[in-house]
């Protein structure tokens, strides 16, 4: 009996512990340093590549695959066209879809106007979701500042991910997600239509 | 004057009682769209007007306009919208909205030259603006049915009723001598202004978009329901409400 209290104890105690360090939860100075890390990549690709559309897809799209959550994004994105796709087709969609957010995102963030970032809060939402709010402003004139709020995730090894940007109050995925909805209502649902009508419209953009 | 509110009021009224009876059934875009084939139609043909007159106009109004008269028309435009921002305000109880208005109204009177200058920007008090369509939706009347309305873009029918009201409280509506004249001409400047502000990003956007009238839907609605919470008045937005998106969620 007495062994098997003992045993008991162990037991709670190492689970206890485990739990404790299984999930590492960053710290507000790990968020601001990725954050800022991160806006400065975005920064350089955008004033590397002023006129240069490729390029900046190019290097968006690096910047996904680094610091993006994508495989999340595409799912969500998809709606409930995710559930009916075998692994096959999901797996080729998150590909392309990779490049055509990128696409999206060189296409609508163009030019880079002597802005910085300045981080305003950063809040634990839920306990894997942060969201970060920060301000794009000129240098030069700190009033005519633009909001930008960043969704992160944060992964059981402490890694951070990017899920969303809201410029705005105007959510990427949620557009993003709109979007691809009434298409996928009026081709059954079928993440593989999805997928062509994408890398259609990938190839006529990169003609 | 008197036969004109009355009618604005039996218009409003039968809007709302619709947008009150009518409810969402699209989970994607959040609100119900009942008439799409309808709407895409009123967009196709705004989408038209927009890429051989108003675009053309907006382009040449950009060319010859000086940007500080630019600047001037932005900030009138948004003076003569200061009264009803100030009673939305006051009709949803938000103090610290109505003397943010109310605040920028007076420095704007005083300090901007009726509003030539936007003076309460350098007080730190941004543009800010409260219509009604957002006070109904404070008091808990639902948006309603999306539509698209010929020449004025994307609304719901909340936001068409709250903006026939607005219009009654909208000092340049009983300015000119042939007040139907001078509204159209007024609402065409507004119009040409948004226009030629934002030249890159609607372009980029309609060239970037595989659906243009779907994403012009939600960020019309993303971009109402951050104005209803008030998200503009405070620096630290997450404070007012944290908005998240689930991407566990199919």
């Amino acid at each position: 009996m007495h062994i098997l209290k003992h045993f008991f104890t162990t037991t709670f105690v190492v689970l206890i512990t485990f739990s404790a360090s299984a999930f590492a939860e960053p710290t507000k100075e790990t968020v601001k340093e990725f954050v800022t890390i991160l806006s400065g990549e975005v920064i350089d690709a955008l004033k590397n590549n002023e006129n240069n559309l490729a390029g900046r897809q190019a290097s968006f799209e690096e910047i996904f695959r680094k610091a993006g959550d994508v495989p999340k994004i595409a799912r969500f994105v998809s709606g409930p066209a995710w559930r009916d796709a075998n692994d096959t087709v999901k797996s080729h969609y998150v590909d392309v879809y990779r490049e055509y957010m990128a696409l999206t995102y060189a296409s609508r963030i163009t030019h880079y106007n002597n802005q910085e970032i300045i981080i305003q809060r950063i809040s634990d939402v839920t306990e894997r979701n942060i969201l970060v709010n920060t301000k794009l402003a000129p240098k030069t004139d700190k009033n005519n500042s633009m909001s930008v709020i960043w969704q992160l995730l944060s992964n059981s090894d402490g890694t951070l991910k990017v899920t969303d940007l809201s410029i705005e109050n105007i959510s990427m995925a949620l557009t993003q997600r709109a979007e691809f909805a009434s298409f996928l209502r009026n081709n059954e649902n079928d993440l593989k239509k999805l997928t062509l009508f994408l890398e259609e419209r990938l190839n006529s953009f990169n003609k | 004057m008197h036969h004109f509110l009355k009618s604005l009021i039996i218009f409003s009224g039968a809007i709302l009682l619709q947008a009150c009876q009518s409810s969402p059934n699209s989970q994607d875009s959040q609100i119900s769209d009942p008439y799409e084939g309808y709407n895409r139609s009123v967009f196709a043909f705004n989408n038209t007007m927009d890429a051989y007159l108003l675009e053309p106009v907006a382009i040449g109004y950009n060319a010859i306009t000086p940007a500080v008269i630019r600047l001037l028309i932005r900030n009138e435009i948004d003076y003569f919208q200061s009264p009803v921002s100030i009673i939305n305000s006051a009709l949803q109880g938000d103090l610290q909205s109505f003397l943010h208005t109310s605040g920028r109204f007076f420095l704007n009177t005083t300090f901007g030259g009726l509003g030539l200058l936007d003076a309460a920007s350098g007080f730190g008090l941004k543009p800010h603006q409260e219509d009604f369509g957002q006070t109904l939706a404070v008091w808990g009347v639902p948006n309603g049915v999306y539509y698209m309305a010929p020449f004025l873009g994307p609304l719901t029918l909340r936001d068409l009723g709250g903006r026939v009201i607005d219009t009654a409280f909208t000092p340049t509506t009983y300015m000119g001598d042939d007040i139907i004249t001078f509204n159209i001409a007024n609402m065409a400047l507004g119009i040409t202004e948004f226009r030629a502000s934002n030249i890159d990003t609607v372009n980029n956007l309609k060239a970037s978009s595989s659906d243009y009238y779907a994403i012009l839907k939600t960020i019309y609605i993303q971009r109402r329901n951050a104005a209803i919470k008030n998200t503009t008045l405070s620096d630290n937005v997450i404070d007012k409400e944290p908005q998240f998106i689930n991407f566990d969620e199919e």
